[in-house]
């Protein structure tokens, strides 16, 4: 499976946002895109044991196709996070449009973030 | 505390507070709790005469009671983390206060700083802390409702995108 993500480099920035984008997901990736966030969010880790630096998550906000699904809808402020389904009517979305996660906070640019949760979704 | 229909308003002013990060949580309570109560978003009136100040150099954390206050937080580039980059990344609403005291060019990079550290929250410009109006912007702000696409493409613009990375 091939992914595009962008790399953001927001070089020596304290606080940053970031975005990763990734294609749309399937029903059985849903549980592991959970888990990433799980472990991301409440054990400060990144799964994979990437090399990382760090880091800390202020506010996150996401959408995350899921094909054949609803799209989840996903938001955050420091280890609190809720994890919802767009309803029907409400997936406002094209057949290409991808997943995005926004991460604020610190460190959250480095690239083993998206490293890390590809390495989830493969998994 | 006003009723509005069958839910309270509380409006949590957080200045004094040095991480606000630490208390908004509490207020994220689940809907299958039952409860009246719930966090309608978070607001932050900054201050367009010395924010950029407070975010380079601190200035005003060193009036931090002795219970929060610590050396000063440099991360691994020896750049400081202050008070002003916690009130600022948490934020839904960003008000920036005395916009008529500044330059415009002054005004812009202000602007441009804040978007780098929150490019999600939605940012006004107010002089003397008045509104246009209060819905959607101070109050029933339902910044928890739903996440638009448009919100999210808005927060992945203005930032340099270097490369794009094929895997697999």
């Amino acid at each position: 499976m091939k992914y595009d993500i962008p790399i953001l480099l927001t070089l020596f920035q304290t606080i940053s946002t970031t975005t990763i984008t990734f294609p749309a997901i399937s029903k059985a990736q849903a549980e592991s895109f959970d888990k990433f966030l799980r472990t991301v969010l409440w054990e400060e880790e990144l799964p994979g044991s990437l090399s990382s630096v760090p880091f800390e998550i202020h506010r996150l906000k996401g959408r995350i196709p899921v094909i054949g699904g609803n799209t989840l809808l996903v938001q955050g402020v420091r280890n609190i996070y809720e994890m919802s389904e767009a309803n029907s009517d409400q997936n406002d979305y094209t057949r290409d449009e991808e997943a995005k996660l926004v991460l604020i906070g610190k460190a959250v640019d480095q690239p083993a973030f998206w490293e890390s949760l590809v390495l989830t979704l493969d998994s | 505390m006003e009723q509005r229909g069958k839910f309270d308003y509380i409006l949590l002013e957080t200045t004094g507070l040095a991480d606000p990060g630490n208390i908004a949580p509490l207020f994220w309570l689940d809907d299958g709790l039952g409860s009246s109560i719930f966090l309608d978003g978070i607001v932050t009136l900054v201050d367009a005469k010395n924010v950029i100040k407070s975010l380079d150099e601190g200035y005003g954390d060193e009036n931090r009671t002795t219970e929060d206050s610590h050396e000063k937080d440099h991360d691994e580039h020896g750049k400081l983390l202050t008070t002003a980059h916690l009130q600022i990344s948490h934020a839904d609403v960003i008000l920036i206060n005395k916009a008529d005291l500044v330059s415009e060019q002054d005004l812009k990079h202000v602007v441009e700083r804040i978007k780098s550290i929150n490019g999600l929250a939605r940012i006004e410009t107010t002089t003397r802390s008045r509104v246009s109006q209060l819905e959607g912007l101070l109050l029933d702000l339902h910044a928890y409702d739903e996440v638009k696409d448009v919100d999210l493409e808005f927060a992945s613009k203005g930032h340099s995108h270097l490369d794009s990375v094929s895997l697999g």
